[in-house]
């Protein structure tokens, strides 16, 4: 079909038709509505709120409780308004720590060999590091 | 699906939603879409997304489960399911604006809550499973009608709704000239709502070559390849008397290429700004004086660099927004039956659900000719 044909369809033209117009209606419930307050979830785990709202919104997921240090982390984020650039820039940085925890546990979770090579090589690194700064130390006096 | 990190995906066996609100339903999901989205959060670029994340927010399904309060579903009505999480009553959703609804998002004012799209958007689980928890469901399932298959009318959960609210906002009057920038899914429906509304001129802007010989198929569009042209914004103009178009549309969001500049400060470990705003940027330069900017590719918070000077001097209008979906399902629906809009056209690839690491890969790396993938459970298959 040629440009020209899909001219001819132009159907919507008419503003009347575009249902998004206007973009704002006069206030009235959407259809298969039959509240006047939506009836509230309770909450089953920890959800974060945002600063500013009084009381969790009457719906909301459940989904992924926070966990480990990711979740404290995400806990610090959610006291600071959604205005400050801090707020996103800590939920990055736990959603960053929250891969690196979801690794761990897979790891021990799903292939306990590697789990257990790595808390090993872990637990080596650390020790190797420490020996190692305190050779550094006792060198220098 | 659940999400392990960025680009790491896999499935799992999670356990099976439940109805945590009386006006929830439980829906059996029969086809799932990738959304070019569902790439930001792939990609680790939208804030709070948790490992363990069921993504996917445009998903068709029979309900399997309602809760007591529900009076317009009942077990075994096949539905599709727009993206926004709506009640359909508050200050917004009774202005019509559902995407601003809020009542179901308390972990952030900038949007009302989203399926399968992070924390920032609720913290629901999405459609890319086989079953998935519908809150609201009065208000926000739409049926789908006897005779028409899920695919006919999956994409009204989402993109051809934005693409029709994006071409909408663009205000377009007889005979106007519109450049769409990026030819994926919701670009591409975006072009064919302009010819809906009467649009003189379509121009699509991509720089895959295959995507743009699609929208030269699927929509009758004039396209650029702007990797092969000087200066895009100078090509725009020429094609257009020299002012610009009439209206410029970013269908595009945070991951756009055509910037070195954008992309560095974006989307490397630099990130001082949310994303690459580069179709953004192109608009505000392309546009007429006086002209139309609409943004409907998503960006995230906190902030990005866009040219505010211009548009100011300009005179343009800027219009975005999420889509409020639910109030363009009826007229898009009849679109889609007089067959002025094949919808389910644009579907590349169908996956089985087990191999939806494949279909994001697939998807993301816009190889073997991708334009939309759609999952399929094992149940639906």
């Amino acid at each position: 079909m040629m440009a020209t044909a899909m001219r001819d369809l132009a159907v919507d033209q008419d503003w009347s038709k575009r249902p998004g117009v206007p973009m704002e209606t006069e206030p009235q419930p959407m259809e298969g509505v039959h509240w006047k307050k939506p009836a509230r979830q309770k909450p089953t785990t920890r959800i974060f709120k945002r600063v500013g709202l009084e009381e969790l919104t009457p719906v909301f997921g459940t989904a992924q409780p926070p966990r480990g240090l990711s979740g404290q982390m995400r806990a610090v984020a959610y006291r600071i308004p959604e205005s400050k650039a801090a707020h996103w820039g800590i939920l990055l940085a736990s959603d960053r720590v929250d891969a690196i925890e979801g690794m761990l546990i897979d790891s021990f979770t799903r292939k306990p060999y590697v789990g257990l090579f790595a808390l090993v090589g872990l637990v080596g690194l650390g020790f190797g590091l420490s020996a190692g700064r305190a050779i550094s130390k006792t060198q220098s006096y | 699906m659940t999400y392990r990190g960025p680009y790491r995906i896999r499935t799992d066996q999670k356990p099976l939603p439940k109805i945590e609100h009386p006006g929830d339903a439980i829906i059996r999901v029969t086809r799932a879409a990738i959304c070019g989205s569902d790439l930001h959060l792939y990609h680790g670029l939208v804030p709070d997304t948790r490992v363990g994340s069921t993504f996917g927010h445009e998903f068709t399904g029979v309900v399997e489960e309602v809760g007591p309060s529900v009076q317009n579903l009942k077990s075994g009505d096949r539905v599709v399911v727009p993206f926004n999480i709506a009640c359909g009553s508050c200050f917004f959703c009774s202005r019509h604006l559902s995407g601003c609804c809020e009542n179901t998002n308390p972990c952030s004012e900038i949007a009302s809550g989203v399926y399968g799209y992070s924390h920032t958007t609720g913290g629901f689980d999405g459609g890319q499973a086989e079953y998935v928890r519908v809150p609201f469901a009065d208000v926000g399932p739409f049926k789908i009608p006897g005779g028409m298959g899920d695919e006919d009318i999956l994409f009204l959960s989402d993109i051809f709704p934005t693409g029709y609210q994006a071409a909408e906002m663009g205000e377009i009057k007889p005979g106007e000239t519109v450049v769409v920038f990026g030819c994926g899914p919701v670009g591409l429906f975006t072009m064919k709502s302009a010819w809906l509304m009467g649009a003189g001129r379509v121009i699509a802007v991509d720089h895959l070559d295959y995507r743009l010989e699609f929208a030269r198929n699927y929509a009758q569009v004039e396209t650029v390849n702007f990797n092969q042209v000087d200066d895009i914004i100078l090509h725009l103009k020429k094609m257009t008397d020299g002012r610009g178009p009439d209206i410029c549309i970013d269908a595009v969001g945070l991951e756009a290429d055509g910037s070195y500049f954008q992309r560095a400060t974006g989307l490397s470990s630099l990130k001082i700004q949310a994303g690459a705003a580069t179709a953004t940027i192109w608009s505000i330069d392309a546009v007429r004086k006086g002209g139309n900017v609409v943004v409907i590719g998503v960006y995230g918070p906190p902030w990005n660099l866009i040219p505010l000077g211009t548009a100011m001097n300009k005179g343009l209008t800027m219009r975005m927004g999420q889509c409020n979906v639910r109030r363009y399902m009826p007229r898009l629906l009849e679109h889609i039956q007089s067959g002025r809009v094949d919808a389910k056209a644009i579907i590349t690839h169908r996956v089985p659900l087990e191999e939806v690491d494949a279909a994001y890969h697939l998807f993301a790396s816009k190889i073997d000719g991708c334009i939309k993938a759609v999952l399929i459970p094992p149940k639906a298959a």
